[in-house]
């Protein structure tokens, strides 16, 4: 065995400062006169800058607003609002799925008839990656798809107008009217409102 | 490790799950907003999906809520929490395969109605070091996930060995060399990369 091999394999633990004082001592010595160590050391500190030098990634805005209306979902099914979803657990949303499973419930809440005609659109609680598998489609067209889904769901829903949702334990039924369009932002708008308003 | 306190003396994560323990919701978002971002960063260089990740985050979060009573003070919050990521990140892994396993293909959109929303990156970005983050990052994935999460939490993270090992309930002698390892294997892959870094 290649006398340094024991050195190198302190290496990563001393670059990391993990090496105990007699191992860091010992290894300090070694370097000092071994020029290949002191290139897998080298090596070793700019893989670590390599990886630290990642971006940091953010959660979205939505983020806080999102839990916080999942947490008083929960809550809500433990009271039976929604039956026929399990009341042990909450599936787990894609973020744009949870939006559109939010307005959806948002809108039975306030509702509860049938549309007299309508798109039939369909959203689920699975997330996002996982509808993308499903319907073989990138993650990004799954998103229109549910912002398609938003898109047909009609303002007034949120007050008086009719949409059902037969939800299963898989996934959402959603049938809406499909006659307005332009009226999504006032529907982001009532729906950011409620979420807002959620208390854990 | 002394817990987190500024010079406005922030309750350290402990005295805030104790508070939430005992029904004070503030504690909870605070422990939200201290968290939130680093978690994220964990699961999406485990995962490589912003989607996914954000997913697993707020699942860690509600698990959090709805398990609050389970934590006990023998453990540093934040080993608890991570061990709780960390499992949510590796179930979604499993989950993808078995996703690979199904599908569904008569829901029946219609696409042409769909606006095509603009995803590309900002002009503005650096386009070689976006390349340089897209090398990394998939060399992260390609590692086997008891390699990825070992790196990720030491490189990208700066946890010590000892909180690794107590995250991941393994001994301090196997971080050390999974830490190796993993190096070693990046070191091959990224060697163009390497050698340009000062
Ligand atoms: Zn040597």
């Amino acid at each position: 065995m290649n006398p340094c091999e024991r050195y190198q394999q302190l290496i990563p633990a001393y670059v990391d400062g993990e090496t105990t004082a007699e191992e860091k001592a010992i290894l300090e010595a070694h370097l000092k006169h071994c020029a290949e160590c002191r290139a897998v050391e080298s090596r070793v500190r700019r893989l670590r800058r390599l990886l630290q030098s990642l971006p940091a990634v953010s959660t979205s805005p939505e983020f806080g607003a999102i839990l916080r209306a999942r947490i008083r979902l929960e809550n809500r099914n433990a009271g039976h609002i929604i039956p026929s979803f399990p009341t042990w657990r909450v599936p787990a949303f894609g973020l744009a799925a949870v939006a559109a499973a939010l307005l959806l419930i948002a809108v039975i809440w306030n509702s509860g008839r049938i549309p007299q005609r309508g798109a039939v659109a369909v959203t689920s609680v699975y997330k996002t990656a996982e509808m993308a598998t499903m319907l073989k489609a990138p993650v990004d067209t799954v998103m229109r798809r549910v912002h398609y889904v938003l898109d047909r769901v009609p303002a007034q829903t949120l007050g008086t107008a009719p949409a059902v949702v037969a939800s299963r334990s898989l996934g959402t039924r959603a049938v809406a009217d499909s006659s307005a369009r332009s009226a999504r932002q006032e529907t982001y708008r009532l729906v950011a409102e409620r979420i807002r308003r959620a208390s854990f | 490790m002394t817990p987190k306190r500024t010079k406005e003396l922030e309750p350290s994560d402990e005295e805030l799950i104790e508070r939430f323990q005992k029904g004070d919701r503030e504690a909870f978002e605070k422990i939200v907003e201290r968290y939130k971002d680093q978690l994220l960063n964990f699961a999406y260089r485990f995962l490589g999906s912003r989607q996914e990740a954000e997913d697993v985050v707020q699942d860690t979060f509600l698990r959090v809520y709805r398990n609050r009573k389970a934590y006990r003070r023998v453990a540093r919050f934040s080993t608890w929490i991570y061990t709780i990521a960390g499992n949510l990140a590796k179930t979604e892994l499993r989950k993808r395969k078995r996703r690979k396993l199904f599908s569904i293909s008569d829901l029946g959109f219609e696409e042409k109605d769909y606006e095509i929303s603009d995803l590309s990156h900002n002009p503005e970005d650096d386009v070689e070091g976006t390349l340089k983050e897209e090398i990394i990052q998939s060399e992260i994935e390609k590692l086997p996930p008891k390699f990825r999460e070992v790196i990720i939490l030491r490189d990208v993270q700066g946890l010590s060995y000892e909180e690794i090992a107590l995250i991941l309930k393994i001994p301090i002698g196997t971080v050390k060399s999974r830490v190796n390892r993993a190096r070693l294997r990046l070191q091959k892959r990224l060697k163009h990369l390497l050698e340009t870094e000062k």
